[in-house]
């Protein structure tokens, strides 16, 4: 947990995000989110999300903005791009996410937009 | 001789009790005995207040009231061909019931007098014999001895048809009919 | 057992075909106007009761036909199939296929395999793909773009707020969005998180997320509220979209009254769902509100349409507390019931003769309140037949929409008087005679538009259908605005036929009454519509049948009327009781119009040629006696004679006879089977003495006579005015 680069500490989560892991995973981010309000998420070895978990991030975002603080996600994967399209529930820090992957969430009218079912 | 209200009774007591067999209603037509099975019979009532139908065939004497229903009468001299006999005290209308063309319908024969409602065996009715019956063959079903004289036992199928009943059943019997209702005036 | 089969069977049969032929009149009516809603609801109500009924008798092949109509009636009536006439025609066949199918039972005809399969596949065609169906039927949008345009879809808005334990009870949101996404399109997603918790506070197992969705769908309401069914926690409230505001005012207009609970109107409809109706009720025990507006307030439904669903309580609450029973009887019974009470009424007229000589003030006060009791019942029995002519009438615009089509004329057909009352008999019998003259009316009245408009015509032309009440009689009108009877024509064709002489002078109206005239109207006529081998003639004969009469009245070039009297029922009639000979008779009472008694000249002048001088016109006259060859009673001839005038087609005749006894009231019994066919009587009457009469038919009496008459001459031809006198020589001969 290093203090580099404005005090961003990045938290590599390691489980699967559901509904049996997201209390853990809310104590991780709470506990880093005392040391300094500015949290990297990398979901690099996140496969697979829960409804839950875009919860917790949007919570997290609050929390964070609050404190003037900010949230970063890197690494996004897959399946929790296809949850939020799919459940038009727009990732935290949108800006960030636009850089990544070029794309609009769904907060906007998404007929078009909308990822048929794979 | 017994009255109508006897035979009814036996009519009706038949009627009511067996269900094949083989009771005849005996009759005269002028002096002629003839016999009829009671099976068809409802009842017998005095001749009374029968109202002509105009051009209709002679052999239709009319059309009676009973209780309400309208009952076409038919006059067996005329349909057989016998000689007219006076209207008396002991005329009588044998009331029937026969089917029509799957219909059920109610008519009345006149006879001049009924006699008694008698069993008569099948083997005791001899076959029509092709000569010397009273009436066309086609109506007679046998002949039957009762006390030294031959009662005619009609056949009601053929009596009661409706090519027979009917007026005007089929074209031609109708023109033929009408015809000789005014031939005879 | 299996007589009640029969009359099981019967009883579907009779309402099957009932409500057919309203299916049939609302097909019309929505083919001319395919917003009607109520027009859609009573084709779905019949064909869905036909199933329903076809089902208790276990009538498969009715069952699986008018369930495949019953589907695609359901997606009509929600919009998804539009209305076409190629839809309506559809269904039109469909209608007749039933009907087959529904004689078929009784042995009546058959079902035409071909048909029923071609139809089957039609309306299955249009229930699997409704929008290329409709393309089909309308050819006329040119691109692929056109299928979206056809859609006739809404945008529904969805308040979705999650309950807490969502998550612990394993819901998937991505699945409810999917599943979302299968009903249509959504639009629009915003996500609420109003009242989530600080990250320090979460729980994060609890569901604190609400979404406001739009969603474009063409589905039912009920649909997208399944989608929420298990979830016991979350709140939602769908807000149909403003395009089907109307679909529910119209059924909510539609429901059978019976339900007086709004909230219970709206389920039915479809325009709140149970889950909705549950949670504004639990609102409403802790606010007190009214349900409605608690309904409004959450925007489970639109203020409209909770108004048509206050107006539909209000019409139940109405009709509740008049509510109208109907018994379905079998006819049969209604007509023994009435013939009984006939005779009831005979029994009481000879009862009351009886007791006139007898000196008992109680007695003759009994007698006399029996009567009037008898009386009232008799009325109330006759009444018991009596329908409104409105269900004949309505079948002729199926005709009138098959002949115009069949004719390439267009017609506008107008009904009025439907509610006229009649005989339920007389009304049936009046079907085919009536179906021959509009047929004829748009088939020989109406011109083509293009000569109508030479004419300067509207290029639509007007037929209507008219009943109205007139003395103890309904008039039936069939009017069409069409070129009007040729006089010229018809004379030339009359003296062709031998039916008049070149120099006879008729009226008008006589010459128009030749086209009734057995021999007029079947040579020429080979159209396929109304030279069907059925003449005129036999339309006349058929109301003669009823006891009623037909005349037309034209104007060339103007139009044509045919006007149909008929007597109100056929039970009773009043008549006239003469006696000739000791035998009474009995003569409509509307056939006569004097009696006479003849004068010494006359008497002599009538056995001269049978006829005499009326007030210098000649009246033909029959002698009852000779014509029906009566046998003779009386010693001597009456010294006077009586001669009773009757009127048939506008020619008075004069019947001979003995004595004439004045008016009499009399219930009509049918000749019956062996004395169907003959001729001069309409059927037997009990008098009050208990003896039978005979009614004479007026105008078979007239036929006949004039056979004879025609007969006679053909023997002995003398140049006499042939086409006035009637002899009865032929009863001499």
């Amino acid at each position: 947990m290093s203090k580099d680069q404005d005090d961003q500490q990045t938290i590599k989560l390691q489980q699967e995000c559901n509904i049996y892991t997201i209390s853990s995973v809310k104590e991780q981010i709470l506990e880093a989110a005392g040391n300094s309000p500015d949290i990297c998420l990398d979901l690099a070895n996140v496969e697979q999300v829960d409804a839950c978990f875009l919860q917790l991030l949007h919570a997290t975002n609050n929390y964070l903005f609050e404190k003037k603080g900010n949230l970063e996600l890197i690494n996004i994967p897959e399946d929790l791009i296809t949850l939020s399209d799919k459940t038009c529930t727009p990732l935290p820090s949108r800006e960030s996410l636009n850089e990544q992957l070029g794309e609009t969430a769904a907060t906007e009218p998404a007929s078009e937009d909308l990822p048929t079912e794979s | 001789m017994s009255s109508n209200e006897d035979l009814n009774a036996q009519i009706a007591e038949t009627n009511e009790t067996t269900l094949i067999n083989n009771q005849y209603l005996s009759f005269l037509l002028g002096n002629e005995p003839f016999a009829i099975p009671v099976t068809r019979i409802l009842e017998i009532i005095e001749y009374d207040q029968v109202t002509i139908v105009p051009t209709a065939p002679e052999r239709y004497r009319g059309v009676v009231n009973l209780r309400g229903k309208i009952i076409p009468v038919i006059e067996l001299t005329k349909v057989f061909g016998l000689e007219d006999s006076e209207i008396t005290k002991r005329t009588c209308i044998i009331i029937m019931e026969v089917s029509l063309d799957n219909e059920t319908i109610m008519i009345g024969c006149m006879v001049d007098k009924v006699l008694i409602v008698q069993e008569i065996e099948d083997d005791a009715i001899e076959e029509t014999p092709a000569l010397g019956t009273i009436i066309a063959a086609n109506y007679v079903k046998g002949l039957s001895n009762i006390d030294d004289r031959f009662f005619t036992i009609l056949d009601t199928d053929t009596l009661f048809s409706a090519q027979e009943l009917i007026i005007g059943y089929d074209a031609g019997l109708s023109q033929s009919t009408f015809t000789s209702t005014e031939a005879t005036h | 057992m299996n007589s009640e089969m029969d009359e099981n069977l019967s009883i579907f049969i009779s309402e099957g075909n009932e409500l057919l032929e309203d299916m049939e009149s609302a097909l019309l009516d929505l083919e001319s106007n395919p917003n009607d809603s109520e027009s859609m609801n009573r084709v779905f109500r019949a064909a869905h009761t036909i199933k329903g009924n076809a089902g208790l008798f276990g009538y498969d092949q009715i069952i699986d036909f008018t369930h495949i109509m019953e589907s695609l009636l359901v997606e009509v009536r929600n919009g998804i199939v539009p209305i076409t006439s190629d839809l309506v025609s559809l269904f039109m066949r469909s209608k007749d296929i039933i009907t087959s199918m529904m004689d078929s039972l009784v042995g009546s005809g058959e079902v035409d395999q071909n048909d029923l399969d071609e139809a089957t596949k039609l309306l299955e065609h249009y229930l699997a793909d409704p929008h290329a169906a409709a393309l089909a039927a309308n050819p006329c949008d040119e691109d692929g773009s056109a299928t979206q345009v056809e859609t006739p879809t809404g945008i529904f808005t969805i308040n979705l707020k999650l309950g807490t334990e969502t998550f612990r009870q394993g819901f998937s949101i991505k699945a409810i969005f999917r599943e979302l996404n299968e009903l249509g399109v959504i639009t629009s997603a915003n996500l609420f998180m109003p009242d989530i918790p600080k990250l320090d506070e979460i729980d994060p197992e609890s569901c604190h997320l609400s979404w406001l969705l739009l969603l474009e769908s063409s589905c039912q309401k009920q649909a997208i509220a399944d989608i929420f069914e298990f979830m016991d926690d979350c709140e939602f409230h769908i807000l149909s979209p403003e395009s089907k505001t109307e679909e529910y005012k119209k059924i909510i207009s539609l429901l059978p009254n019976g339900e007086a609970v709004i909230g219970q109107i709206l389920v039915t409809s479809g325009a709140l769902t149970e889950k909705e109706l549950q949670t504004a009720l639990d609102r409403q025990k802790e606010t007190g509100s009214r349900t409605g507006d608690i309904l409004v307030e959450q925007g489970d439904v639109q203020p409209e349409v909770l108004e048509s669903a206050i107006a539909k309580q209000q019409q139940t609450r109405a009709a509740s507390s008049q509510s109208i029973e109907f018994l379905r009887v079998n006819a049969s019974k209604l007509d023994t019931l009435i013939n009984l009470v006939g005779e009831l009424v005979i029994n009481g007229e000879r009862v009351s003769g009886l007791t006139e000589n007898i000196d008992d003030d109680k007695l003759a006060e009994a007698v006399t309140e029996m009567n009037e009791t008898l009386e009232e019942m008799r009325e109330t029995a006759l009444g018991l037949r009596i329908v409104p002519i409105d269900g004949v009438f309505k079948r002729f615009n199926r005709t009138v929409r098959d002949t115009s089509n069949e004719l390439g004329k267009q017609i506008n057909f107008e009904i009025s008087g439907g509610e006229t009352e009649l005989d339920k008999t007389v009304a049936e019998k009046i079907t085919d005679p009536l179906t021959h003259l509009i047929r004829n009316a748009i088939d020989h009245g109406i011109e083509k538009p293009s000569e109508r408009e030479l004419n300067n015509k509207p290029p639509e032309g007007h037929v209507a259908l008219s009943a109205y009440h007139e003395t103890g009689s309904i008039v039936i009108k069939v009017s069409d605005d069409g070129k009007g009877l040729n006089k010229e024509k018809i004379s030339n064709k009359a003296i062709e036929r031998g039916l008049i002489k070149q120099n006879d002078k008729l009226s008008d109206s006589e010459i128009y009454n030749l086209i009734f005239e057995p021999g007029f109207s079947t040579a020429e006529q080979v159209s396929n519509i109304s030279g069907r081998g059925v003449g005129m003639d036999v339309v006349k004969r058929n109301i003669e049948s009823l006891r009623g009469n037909i005349n037309v009245e034209s104007e060339e070039g103007i139009g044509t009327n045919v006007i149909i009297q008929l007597p109100l029922t056929l039970a009773i009639i009043d008549g006239f009781l003469i006696c000739t000979e000791n035998e009474d008779f009995v003569i409509p009472l509307d056939m006569v119009v004097e009696c006479l008694r003849l004068t010494k000249e006359q008497t002599k002048e009538m056995e001269k040629h049978n006829y005499i001088n009326l007030r210098g016109e000649v009246l033909p006259l029959i002698d009852l006696k000779k014509h029906f060859c009566l046998p003779k009673t009386l010693e001597n001839e009456p010294e006077t004679k009586n001669v009773i005038v009757v009127q048939h087609s506008g020619k008075k005749t004069g019947l001979l006879v003995d004595s004439l006894h004045g008016e009499v009231q009399t219930v009509i019994k049918p000749l019956g089977k062996i004395f169907q066919n003959l001729k001069g009587f309409s059927g037997f009457t009990i008098l009050g003495s208990g003896n039978v009469s005979m009614i004479i038919d007026v105008s078979s009496l007239i036929t006949d006579a004039s056979e004879k008459q025609r007969d006679s001459f053909m023997n002995q031809p003398h140049g006499q005015n042939s086409n006035e006198t009637i002899s009865s020589e032929s009863a001499e001969i």
